[in-house]
């Protein structure tokens, strides 16, 4: 799966929005708003049902997987396409005025949402070639500079004062809008200036990107003008202004509140996890290609966006993308839910220096070796950070030894253990070898189970194994990945899922039979009349068979945008029944695949079976003549 | 005609999509009954096998499973010390450890190793030679002889592997006296059983007396309740459960799974159900919605086309119920063969138990399903305009 195309799957979700926006607009009436509603929504209620991923890397390292650059590079034709048809079919199409509004509002959100959002990656890249693929997004939008600003601006200057793409602490989405513009603007300006300046090149001149910019804003409005007239140019421009628009609230999100602390007296502490937001939501991930794993961006901007991780020491927005886009849009509530977690981060900087500080005073005081323990043996024996414990390795608590607890871990989810209250230790080995050292038994002959290997590449693990067998004869050496899969337990639990699957698609398939024979007969009479006007059985079954792919292709989605709403739910359950954080249910892009790839064909067959049954009549009798 | 009779003909007059209807209700339904059928069946068959055992109530020195966890000390004095309790009819002491017996193979045969010493008879079923005695005896399970090609009154090397023992153990011979049936056996386990001392002697003869766990049967006149009262309070520094406690740990343990997933499975399946009979309902009748009118003009009164669709709505779902019984059976057998595969469930385990509760409850379901499902259809006809509903149909 690291290097198979399946693993992006779900990454291609916001190539869903611009066909949606094409055909409602096209359908007209209220449905020229359902992309609207769609975007701000719908999706933002379905990132919450979808349930939040966990901490860390949650597959393989995908670096090498050259699928992800594909879901980037592709949206710039998609994305171009669309605006050229929103400024050069749209306003020839005898919309209304309001139809005309909501897809150049439609258009806009996303090309705010989405094409900034894969603009932004592309930028960072190091290919000059992708980069200026995020040049020609962010042109499209009227907005280049950002390219300038955000690479050698924003990234620089994040949390302090001079960056204008954060957000402080009480300042409302409005004033920010305003001060993020302007500021970004003028601050890429800046940039570009010093930068001509160190080359001692003229200001003005061609080798000013910004200038360059400009010429190359004023060709495409000029184009767009000569293709469509007054009313393309003004949709043109209210799209990239709604584009803008979504984008800066998004950069308000970001960074709200967030502050990186002066080290010495002119310069900022280095950039850290906790000067961004993080949102786990998935499918705010998926749509924004993991924009939201902020934090990790902000470490490592050169990380491709399929490696960027959710790091445990960042702090969390409260929800997704879509629903802090709302709450941003009313300050009161906003400052209510946000200044709080704003305190807390900031506050929570202080007390872990302050923890620390006391903490280096006291091992120093008492000279205590540290242990961590498990989140539920901290609460069952209401033991916290800094109290010290005497741990013994016998029942009868003989030599026993003290310790003083460090921290309290979230235990590693296994399976194995469901419903059993883990009540964990962790010591340093050297500490745990003394604890249980017979005192008989010389130095240095101690031993271990296990020695865990963390590899530079894990796709080594095989290789590496096989190495240290060979070295180490009577060493037991096998790759981590794949263990617990090829387990026992798993791999029956695996075939029961899977003849539940079996009997699922079985009902599922007489179901769908049931309703394709009833859909086309309802159809009898229209289409007895299609063949006594001349039609052609194949035109006829062609026509069935095109509707029965669409028909499938959506009830696909619909399923799988179901099972996301599922996999939330039932992880959510279980989580909180089991107080554990394994993940119970996972949609994979593999399984999704999968699902499609049974549904659309049997759907499709059912409608072809149930057709060819009504076609081979005669058609006086199907017309009921 | 009646409702009923009325049904039906709707029903036979389309029979592609009403049996299409009746084999969805039933592949649903057997899902259903399979997963009422799981929600209690480990449990309820670890019930009857602890019971099976002969002992209600287990001793042991920590809440880890016996064998797993730290040994009972002076077991066998404890044992006896039990047994000698008013509530206690007998108790015995059982040590698990491991054995390698040479065989074919280069690595030999790895067997689980038992020792017992108690008052009572033994907690497995003899079924050719005869039970232990005093001397260097063993009985084996039927696995064990095959794959050793033993009978009674061979002789038998092994070498113990016991817990904390780092180092390899001498070999020691026995006679096997009889081949047993050991009631948590796997499928495909092999499994030794002789007294304690004898275990004891080849573990090294360290842990003379020690046991993983005591098992105790109390008087029937005083009941488990009681006998794990006395035990406790005569060894308070001990784990005493009754097999009632073990099955409600286990079910709050690693069993509960199989509950939620049925609980999770239950609900998609009935909402699936429901989605299919109100889809089927729903088409069908607005096909109708002319004939229905007609029904209406012609005197038919509300109540009695509404009664015509409930109807049909019951023998859709009665009907595919009743398939759904032995289909259901058919895929338990199927499913807990596949589940029964998990390393470390007893034989005698099953995952899918018959109770008459199960039917009950898949009755009482389908009959609540085809009431929700019907609902919209009904709603449709009860609201439909005569008139109306006849001119379009002219017209049309």
């Amino acid at each position: 799966m690291t290097r198979s195309i399946w693993a992006t799957f779900p990454f291609w979700l916001a190539y869903l929005l611009p066909p949606i926006i094409i055909m409602s607009v096209y359908n007209r009436g209220w449905w020229a708003v359902a992309p609207i509603v769609i975007i701000f929504g719908v999706l933002p209620v379905l990132d919450w049902l979808s349930g939040v991923a966990p901490v860390g890397r949650e597959a393989p390292d995908l670096a090498f997987n050259n699928w992800f650059r594909l879901v980037t590079w592709l949206w710039v034709p998609i994305q171009l396409a669309l605006i050229t048809w929103l400024v050069r079919v749209v306003p020839f199409a005898h919309l209304t005025v309001p139809e005309m509004i909501a897809a150049t509002v439609s258009v806009g959100a996303t090309t705010g949402a989405i094409g900034m959002t894969f603009a932004h990656e592309l930028i960072h890249r190091r290919h000059a070639y992708e980069r200026l693929f995020g040049n020609i997004l962010l042109a499209s939008v009227t907005y280049p500079h950002f390219a300038i600003e955000h690479v050698k601006g924003h990234h620089r200057h994040v949390g302090t004062p001079r960056d204008p793409a954060t957000a402080r602490l009480g300042e409302s989405v409005y004033r920010f809008l305003r001060r993020s513009v302007a500021g970004g603007l003028r601050s890429a300006w800046h940039i570009e200036r010093v930068r001509l300046w160190e080359r001692e090149i003229r200001v003005w001149s061609h080798h000013n990107v910004m200038l360059r910019y400009a010429a190359a804003e004023i060709t495409i409005y000029a184009a767009v003008g000569l293709a469509g007239g007054w009313l393309a140019l003004t949709m043109f421009a209210e799209q990239s202004i709604v584009a803008i628009v979504v984008l800066e609230i998004i950069n308000y999100v970001e960074h709200y509140g967030l502050v990186r602390r002066r080290a010495k007296t002119s310069e900022y502490e280095r950039v850290k996890p906790d000067h961004s937001w993080d949102s786990p939501n998935r499918i705010s991930n998926w749509l924004l290609i993991n924009l939201p794993r902020h934090s990790d961006h902000h470490l490592q901007a050169a990380k491709r966006f399929q490696s960027l991780e959710l790091l445990p020491h960042a702090p969390r927005l409260p929800g997704g993308y879509g629903a802090m886009f709302w709450l941003a849009l009313v300050p009161p509530l906003w400052f209510r839910v946000m200044n709080r977690r704003v305190a807390a981060v900031r506050t929570g900087v202080f007390v872990l220096m302050a923890a620390m500080l006391m903490t280096a005073a006291l091992g120093a005081a008492a000279d205590l070796p540290s242990v961590l323990i498990s989140r539920q043996l901290s609460e069952n024996e209401h033991i916290n950070v800094g109290d010290v414990v005497r741990l013994s390795a016998t029942a009868e608590g003989d030599v026993a030894q003290e310790f003083r607890v460090a921290g309290v871990y979230e235990p590693t989810p296994n399976p194995a253990r469901l419903g059993a209250v883990i009540r964990e230790v962790q010591l340093h080995l050297p500490d745990l070898l003394n604890l249980t050292r017979d005192p008989g038994m010389p130095a240095g002959s101690e031993y271990v189970q296990t020695i865990n290997v963390a590899l530079v590449d894990p796709n080594d693990a095989l290789a590496f194994s096989r190495d240290v067998q060979a070295r180490m004869p009577g060493a037991e050496a096998e790759p981590a990945t794949g263990a617990a899969e090829s387990t026992g337990p798993f791999i029956v639990l695996r075939r029961f899922h899977l003849a539940i699957a079996i009997v699922t698609i079985v009902a599922s398939t007489v179901f769908l039979l049931a309703l394709t024979i009833m859909l086309v007969d309802e159809r009898r009479a229209a289409v007895g009349v299609l063949r006594l006007i001349g039609l052609p059985i194949r035109r006829i079954l062609v026509q069935l068979f095109l509707e029965g792919v669409l028909i499938a292709a959506i009830g696909s989605i619909f399923g799988i945008v179901l099972s996301l709403v599922s996999e939330g739910l039932i992880n959510r359950f279980f989580q909180w029944r089991y107080d554990t954080a394994l993940i119970f249910v996972r949609v994979t892009p593999e399984v999704a695949a999968i699902c499609v790839a049974i549904a659309v064909p049997l759907g499709v067959t059912a409608t072809v079976v149930a057709s060819w049954a009504l076609l081979r009549r005669n058609g006086l009798r199907l017309a009921r003549r | 005609m009646n409702a009923m009779g009325f049904a039906w003909r709707s029903l036979v007059r389309q029979p592609a999509r009403a049996s299409l209807g009746v084999l969805g209700v039933a592949a649903v339904g057997a899902l259903l009954f399979d997963m009422l059928l799981l929600s209690q069946g480990l449990v309820i068959s670890m019930r009857g096998l602890l019971e099976r055992t002969g002992f209600d109530v287990r001793v042991t020195a920590t809440d880890a499973m016996p064998g797993s966890g730290p040994l009972i000390q002076n077991a066998f004095a404890h044992s006896q010390a039990i047994a000698k309790l008013p509530s206690v009819r007998s108790a015995i002491a059982l040590r698990f450890a491991h054995a390698v017996v040479p065989n074919d193979t280069p690595r030999g045969l790895y067997t689980s190793f038992q020792g017992v010493a108690g008052t009572a008879t033994h907690p497995w079923t003899i079924l050719r030679g005869r039970d232990i005695g005093a001397g260097a005896e063993i009985v084996i399970n039927e696995n064990a002889a095959g794959q050793l090609h033993v009978e009674p009154g061979a002789r038998l090397t092994l070498r113990a592997a016991c817990a904390d023992e780092e180092q390899a153990l001498p070999p020691v011979e026995f006679t096997v006296a009889g081949i047993a049936q050991f009631p948590f056996d796997t499928p495909n386990g092999t499994t030794l059983a002789t007294s304690l001392d004898r275990l004891a002697d080849a573990c090294g003869g360290n842990e003379s007396g020690e046991a993983d766990i005591i098992m105790v049967a109390s008087q029937e006149t005083a009941g488990p309740d009681a006998a794990v009262a006395d035990v406790a309070a005569l060894f308070p520094d001990l784990r005493v459960l009754s097999n009632a406690e073990e099955v409600n740990r286990f079910e709050r343990g690693g069993f509960t799974y199989f509950r939620q997933i049925s609980t999770v499975l239950t609900t998609v399946t009935l909402a699936f159900a429901v989605l299919l009979i109100t889809v089927l309902l729903t088409v069908s009748i607005n096909q109708r919605l002319g004939e229905i009118a007609a029904l209406r003009a012609l005197g038919f009164s509300r109540w009695r086309v509404v009664a015509d669709v409930f109807c049909e709505s019951v023998l859709i779902v009665g009907g595919g119920g009743l398939l759904s019984l032995p289909l259901g059976g058919m895929l338990a057998v199927g499913l807990d063969q596949i589940l029964k595969r998990i390393p470390g469930i007893p034989a005698e385990v099953h995952f899918f138990v018959y109770q008459p509760s199960a039917l009950q409850i898949h009755v009482l379901l389908l009959a609540a399903t085809s009431v929700i499902a019907a609902l919209y259809p009904i709603r449709i006809v009860a609201s439909l305009p005569i008139a109306a509903t006849l001119r379009d149909e002219v017209v049309g």
